[in-house]
């Protein structure tokens, strides 16, 4: 599975209008500026995603993880990944709360859920506006665990086109990233909807 | 809905709303009816704005729309929509708001597009957090006053040790069965001993034998007494070096008043005390003869014979006077004078028993007490003993010269009761025995 620079600019640039739209309601939603990195697109193994997270020096990972499926023939787990330290920070920041709690809540991992959930719908749904196709998702799941246990079990195969988009908060530098976990046939059909939305056919 | 699903929907323990593609309610579950005190009869037919007019959070309806019109599905947390419905414990409105989390789901019922919202009581949940969130924060004030505290004492400790470090004197710690357990560096030093040498011994196995005793009484005395222990004793250190010791010993009590240890002081007063012999040795001696000097010797006899009158003794008082002494100076010159009355005054001491004594009481006369005078035969024999002893050569130098002397005597209490009287008796005595010698 190959896709020439052209291509893969494009990707790119419709993550970045989706997940700029995504980010911007959750800038409007904590109040506070967030200033977004262009993203990167790649599409890797498991392997080569774990092997990257892990470079990343973050031990435990935060997992924000919804599913969509399109009606133009992809369907999609999306992850969205903080470090677990970092997620904190962003909840309780949002919250005003300095309370030292080593671990996430339960009430915080139902607001960070929701976070994912408004950043995901907002990402999602903007695709489903630029490919002019009807969506469906599902509600999020949040899971905190260690790299290489939190993407889960992958299939035989399959590939991850990793969007990577860094999110500054104020003074903190917090990373984030954004996974979209499709099987060939998913990445070929979205690829065809990219190409569609940018004349490229 | 078929009959069991409707009576399982009103059987859960939450908020079942499902609601059309114009975001009418369609299904209002029995929970809902009980907390919002609206029969689902009443809420049929309307959307949920219209039944809570201006009271609904905004991310609702928006979520529901995004649900039926976009297939998206939403969660509200408790934590950024606290109440997004007025909804209340069994429907009691004087009672707070139940706390609630939200999840919008579409889905599909025919070829309608509806959408599934379920609301979750979070009020238990939200409560145990705010517990926990106290308690966290309860832990941290205890965990920085327990910091602070550590500090201090960590300070305190550095304090305590710098100061007996540098302390100048040997200060020390003893457990309960008078054990050492801590010694300064001066401590060690004084003692002679290297670091942890004495730890887990008893102190008093340090102190010669001879002290023991006495210390032992001592120690005894302050522990029936309750009061600090204070010693002077001997102590002999390692390198075999003998010295003087002073220890200044405290109790250390605990909550119940029953003894946990002992600190104390100890400083070297060997010198102190060979100081303190010099000048009480200056001021009581002449510095000639070594013999009591007029002062000391008068306070002496005055306190023998206070001593023989309360127990009834005989004391003789002896006044020795040279002969022709002013010559033998002139003659061969005062050094010459110094080192006969040395002489002399060594005999005379060396004549004396213990219990005697001898003074310079002036240029050339000497007295002499002989204390406890059994009987009075034993007086001329003295007497005569201190005449030969006088009498014999003295070395001056370059040669050997003789030298006799006058002797008066007197006995308390025959002869007087103080020292003038005894004094004045003995003076004529011996000037009686004058003529004759010098004849």
């Amino acid at each position: 599975m190959e896709f020439s620079e052209l291509e893969l600019d494009a990707l790119a640039e419709t993550f970045n209008l989706s997940l700029g739209e995504a980010a911007a309601m959750f800038s409007q939603m904590i109040r506070e500026d967030i200033i977004l990195s262009v993203p990167t697109v790649e599409i890797l193994s498991q392997r080569e995603l774990v092997n990257q997270l892990e470079t990343g020096g973050n031990s435990r990972l935060c997992a924000i993880r919804q599913s969509f499926s399109s009606s133009s023939n992809f369907n999609t787990n999306t992850l969205l990944l903080f470090p677990e330290q970092g997620t904190l920070e962003i909840v309780r920041r949002m919250l005003g709360d300095s309370t030292p709690i080593e671990h996430i809540t339960e009430l915080e991992q139902d607001t960070l859920a929701e976070i994912g959930n408004i950043i995901m719908n907002g990402c999602m749904g903007s695709l489903a506006n630029l490919f002019n196709s009807r969506m469906t998702g599902s509600l999020p799941a949040v899971s905190v665990n260690a790299v290489n246990k939190v993407l889960g079990d992958g299939e035989d195969g399959q590939m991850y086109l990793v969007a990577r988009i860094s999110m500054s908060l104020s003074s903190k530098n917090i990373y984030g990233f954004v996974l979209f976990i499709m099987d060939v046939n998913s990445v070929n059909s979205f690829m065809l909807e990219v190409k569609k939305a940018f004349h490229l056919q | 809905m078929n009959t069991i699903e409707q009576t399982i929907s009103n059987v859960v323990n939450f908020g079942i709303v499902i609601v059309n593609e114009r975001q009418k309610i369609v299904f209002w579950n029995e929970w809902m009816a009980r907390v919002s005190g609206l029969s689902s009869a009443d809420a049929s037919g309307r959307t949920l704005d219209q039944i809570f007019t201006g009271v609904v959070d905004q991310r609702i309806p928006y979520a529901i729309n995004e649900a039926v019109n976009f297939g998206m599905s939403s969660i509200l947390s408790h934590t950024l929509h606290p109440t997004p419905l007025p909804l209340y414990p069994e429907g009691n409105k004087s009672l707070n708001r139940i706390k609630q989390s939200v999840e919008v789901i579409p889905f599909t019922y025919g070829d309608q597009r509806q959408c599934l919202i379920s609301i979750h009581d979070v009020t238990d949940t939200v409560r145990r957090e705010n517990h926990l969130r106290q308690q966290t924060l309860q832990y941290q004030v205890d965990l920085q006053k327990l910091s602070e505290a550590q500090t201090a004492l960590s300070r305190s400790e550095m304090r305590f040790r710098e100061l007996t470090r540098h302390a100048p004197v040997g200060l020390f710690e003893l457990d309960e069965k008078c054990r050492w357990t801590f010694l300064n560096a001066k401590c060690l030093e004084m003692l002679g001993y290297e670091d942890g040498a004495l730890l887990g011994s008893f102190w008093l196995n340090i102190v010669p034998e001879s002290e023991r005793v006495e210390l032992i009484k001592q120690w005894q005395v302050s522990q029936d007494s309750e009061q600090r222990f204070f010693a002077e004793f001997m102590f002999c250190r390692p390198d075999r070096r003998i010295t003087w010791l002073q220890m200044d010993l405290r109790a250390i009590r605990g909550n119940s008043e029953k003894i946990i240890g002992f600190i104390g002081t100890i400083q070297d007063i060997g010198e102190q005390r060979l100081y303190m012999h010099k000048v009480e040795h200056r001021a009581n001696y002449d510095g000639l003869t070594q013999v009591h000097n007029k002062t000391y010797f008068e306070t002496k006899v005055k306190a023998t014979l206070a001593g023989a009158q309360a127990v009834g003794l005989k004391v003789a008082f002896l006044f020795i006077d040279l002969n022709k002494f002013k010559s033998i100076n002139e003659e061969y010159g005062h050094a010459a004078g110094d080192r006969l009355l040395k002489t002399v005054a060594s005999r005379i001491k060396r004549v004396l028993r213990e219990s005697d004594f001898a003074g310079r009481i002036g240029g050339d006369e000497f007295g002499v007490v002989i204390g406890d005078l059994h009987n009075d035969i034993v007086l001329p024999s003295v007497v005569a003993k201190l005449r030969r002893a006088v009498s014999l050569p003295v070395n001056i130098g370059n040669l050997y010269v003789r030298i006799d002397c006058a002797i008066g005597t007197a006995i308390y209490p025959a002869h007087g009761g103080s020292l003038e009287e005894l004094s004045a008796y003995a003076d004529a005595e011996m000037f009686k025995d004058k003529p004759a010698v010098s004849a």
